[in-house]
């Protein structure tokens, strides 16, 4: 694995991007505060239980772009011949592409995070239990496998259509959605976030469950749809690539 | 009259030196150290309206520095320049529309666009009548050859038909004199027949000032009566090409067929030996004893075919410099 | 004047080339939109004003936000330092007879343009999905002091990011700095939410910069917030600061020039 040299090539340059990251945080964790500490209430929800489904889609969030940062860049390693090169190394392709970049400054950005999540499970120590707290880990989990089906979803389209993909920004787009507990959108936006482009079930029920306000019923279907999209993912990363190699040749 | 004069012209850089690390960046940040570095060494030329001139070195040697000086890219350190009467950094319109500065690696054409597109805003810029743009175009592709090219994106053009019409973009304002850096850079040998056929066909037809520089001999030797050679920033020669192979030439070269095997022993009598394999020969003879030898070849030897070649140019110049 | 026109042929001849990608981060922008339009949807169930704003104020806001960003915040300014890097092309404007700001001017105004255009269409057919209609000025001065402040808006906005730029004279890794600067601005400006939402000492730091005056000042005219004496104000400091950010940019640009001409790229 290598590290994202020009990251690391200026110092300054890492400072500039890690502030940025954590002003845009710590802006959101300001308005939060400041709008429920008005309100009190955001689609039944108090303000430290909004915090933690801010801080849990943080979590995974970053944690996936810390992993997957590598499907940011298929188009320039295709581009540069360095995608032909790995086919022929004997070395899984999709784990090299997937987890080729490991970014240093995503968890620069992660500690405050799992500061502010820990400080907040400790203030809901009460509704939380021993189960749910397990759940949660789970759940987390399956929202970063659902994650990297997504990225590979996305490459695999990389390399079929050979262009420059704007669906690795849509999706972020999509995740950002998920700073705020679903239960704030109209019901037809929540199916779509749910069941087409499960935002809900990677940030949203994991907090729910923690919360202790999620069904047993919800939970198994978070881990069939998981499963699902997993299962998809491979499929078409495998069509893509035998596209990919005819074409090539 | 010279259009170009220069006069003591002097650019010193002044590189940062950094020290590795993070107490060196930090030493650096508050101390600099520099070192200077003579680019050009009080040099002084003139050039005359409609002259086509060489302006050959070594990799830095100063060349480009001066070129980009004479179109007002760069502030010169000390010196006087004068280019059709203008001083060249300050960049007045008046000046920008007399001049081009074409260089093989810079591009000011949009990418993704045809080049038809950069010609035309290039046209407005320079404030290009309808007609005189329509004329000069149709003359400018037809002699690069690139008129089926105008409406294919940049992209998708080869690097050789991408300079061309680079070419074309710097030269629709039809500027009088022109700045030339390694114009026949990364070209193949038609193409580059092509380009030194376009810059003299330029220079001849239009009456333009041309400098050019190259360390391609070829570009010189076909294009330029006069050349201006630079190393570390000094002019070194200046003057018409045919005096310095005169000067530095001693020697040509023979080159024999023959009919039938013959010794090698035999050719040492007429001159030194430069390649020999039973059937050929080169021989380096002096410069005057030419005709006489070539006669007693003729005569003693089974000769089939004779040539008489000068030294390439790259050889005079390297002895050039091993003399300096 | 035939030369802008010119430049401004060229960008958009540029821009369809890229029309797919240039359409997909337009578009970028109505997920935030649907984002915002039901998270205050849902904060004023219980409430009638919030923050000194009624329900269709907010929303309002909301909208207006995402429609004068995708102005004022648009800008193709983050491509000069690329282009101070590769050096080539970069010469080539100093070697033509061409202003290097007024070029650029007019090819962020064919981007902001099209932006608007194409903003307006997208949030026109979300007003009739949803069923919203936005609060209108009662006042004609507003609506006047509205596109005026939104003019001097775009005008700071365009020196700031040949600001950021300018540092691509020195380095090269500019984006960094033009990530950051980004996230503060559009906090600051209020282009998330206003900024009447956050605490009353950030507030008045906010305040105190020139971001509130980019989408926070010109909106909150439009809402009829301000009377046209504050309004008046807000443009005043606004036009100062205009002046002050456009003199800061030419001074560190010509420094930056200078060494580029000691150096040539």
């Amino acid at each position: 694995m290598r590290f994202r040299e020009y990251y690391i090539e200026s110092r300054l340059h890492s400072t500039f991007l890690i502030s940025g990251k954590l002003v845009r945080f710590s802006f959101f964790l300001i308005f939060i505060i400041a709008l429920l500490t008005k309100t009190e209430n955001l689609a039944g929800f108090g303000l430290y239980q909004t915090i933690l489904f801010f801080m849990t889609f943080n979590l995974i969030d970053i944690t996936s772009q810390f992993l997957f940062r590598g499907a940011y860049s298929i188009q320039w390693n295709i581009n540069k011949g360095q995608f032909d090169l790995s086919l022929t190394q004997p070395i899984n392709v999709l784990f090299r592409m997937a987890f080729d970049i490991i970014d240093l400054l995503d968890l620069a950005t992660l500690l405050p995070v799992l500061a502010v999540l820990g400080f907040v499970i400790a203030r809901l120590s009460s509704q939380v239990t021993f189960s749910g707290f397990l759940l949660y880990l789970l759940l987390c989990l399956n929202a970063l496998l659902i994650a990297m089906a997504i990225h590979i979803f996305i490459i695999s389209f990389s390399i079929l259509t050979q262009e420059i993909s704007s669906e690795i920004w849509i999706y972020r787009d999509l995740m950002n959605m998920g700073r705020f507990p679903i239960d704030i959108y109209s019901k037809s936006v929540q199916m779509v976030l749910t069941f087409l482009l499960p935002i809900a079930v990677m940030v949203t029920f994991p907090t729910k469950v923690l919360l202790g306000v999620l069904s047993w019923q919800w939970i198994m279907l978070s881990f069939f749809i998981g499963a699902i999209f997993i299962f998809l993912s491979l499929k078409f990363w495998k069509f893509a690539l035998k596209n990919y190699s005819s074409v090539s040749s | 009259m010279s259009i170009i004069q220069v006069k003591n012209l002097t650019k010193v850089y002044s590189v940062a030196q950094k020290q590795p690390g993070i107490v060196g960046t930090l030493k650096s940040f508050f101390h600099r150290q520099y070192k200077h570095i003579r680019a050009v060494d009080d040099i002084s030329f003139k050039i005359n309206e409609g002259e086509l001139v060489g302006f050959i070195g070594p990799n830095g040697a100063g060349k480009t520095t001066t070129l980009k000086i004479l179109s007002g890219l760069l502030y010169p350190t000390s010196g006087q320049v004068s280019v059709d009467t203008y001083i060249p950094w300050q960049r007045k319109p008046q000046f920008q529309k007399e001049i081009a500065f074409v260089a093989g690696q810079k591009n000011q054409l949009w990418w993704d666009l045809p080049a038809y597109e950069t010609f035309l805003l290039n046209k407005e810029i320079y404030e290009v009548p309808d007609h005189d743009f329509k004329e000069r175009l149709s003359y400018l592709a037809k002699m690069l050859d690139i008129a089926d090219l105008l409406n294919t994106p940049v992209k998708k053009l080869s690097l050789g038909q991408r300079m061309k019409a680079e070419l074309v973009a710097a030269l629709v304002h039809e500027p009088s004199i022109l700045f030339l850096d390694e114009p026949t850079i990364g070209l193949d040998i038609i193409a580059q027949k092509n380009m030194h056929d376009f810059i003299k066909g330029y220079n001849s037809k239009f009456g333009a000032t041309i400098m050019l520089t190259s360390h391609y001999m070829g570009d010189v030797e076909k294009l330029c009566d006069r050349v201006i050679i630079i190393n570390k920033g000094k002019i070194v020669y200046d003057g018409k090409l045919a005096q310095i192979v005169d000067r530095f030439a001693k020697h040509k070269v023979i080159s024999l067929d023959f009919g039938k095997k013959i010794e090698r022993e035999k050719l040492k009598d007429y001159g030194k030996v430069l390649t020999f394999d039973l059937l050929n020969a080169k021989i380096e003879v002096e410069r005057n004893k030419v005709a006489d030898i070539t006669s007693r070849l003729l005569k003693d030897l089974p000769i089939v075919d004779l040539s008489i070649e000068e030294p390439p140019i790259e050889e005079i110049i390297r002895l050039f410099f091993t003399k300096e | 004047m035939i030369k802008y026109l010119a430049i401004a042929r060229i960008t958009f001849a540029n821009l369809l080339q890229y029309r797919w990608d240039f359409l997909i981060s337009q578009s970028r922008i109505i997920l935030l939109l649907i984002t915002l339009y039901f998270l205050w949807t849902q904060v004023f169930k219980a409430k009638a004003t919030l923050f000194n704003f009624s329900q269709a104020q907010i929303i309002t806001y909301v909208f207006l936000a995402s429609i004068v960003r995708q102005f004022v915040l648009i800008s193709a300014t983050d491509q000069i330092a690329q282009e101070l890097q590769s050096g080539g092309k970069f010469f080539s404007y100093l070697l033509r007879p061409v202003g290097y700001f007024r070029f650029w001017f007019t090819v962020d105004l064919v981007y902001k343009i099209t932006s608007l255009i194409f903003i307006i269409l997208i949030t026109s057919v979300m007003l009739n999905i949803l069923n919203i209609t936005l609060t209108w000025p009662t006042e004609v001065f507003s609506t006047l002091l509205f596109l005026v402040s939104i003019f001097i808006a775009s005008l700071i906005y365009f020196y700031i990011g040949i600001l950021v730029s300018t540092t691509g004279f020195w380095t090269s890794q500019v984006w960094g700095l033009q990530f950051l600067v980004v996230l503060i601005l559009e906090f600051c400006a209020g282009s998330y939410f206003p900024i009447d939402v956050l605490p009353a000492n950030l507030q008045s730091i906010i305040k105190l910069t020139p971001f509130p005056y980019l989408l926070y000042y010109p909106i909150s005219i439009f809402l009829g917030k301000l009377s046209l004496v504050e309004s008046i104000k807000v443009i005043t400091i606004a036009v100062l600061w205009l002046a002050a950010i456009f003199i800061i940019t030419k001074f560190i640009w010509n420094k930056g020039l200078k060494v580029y001409e000691a150096w040539g790229g």
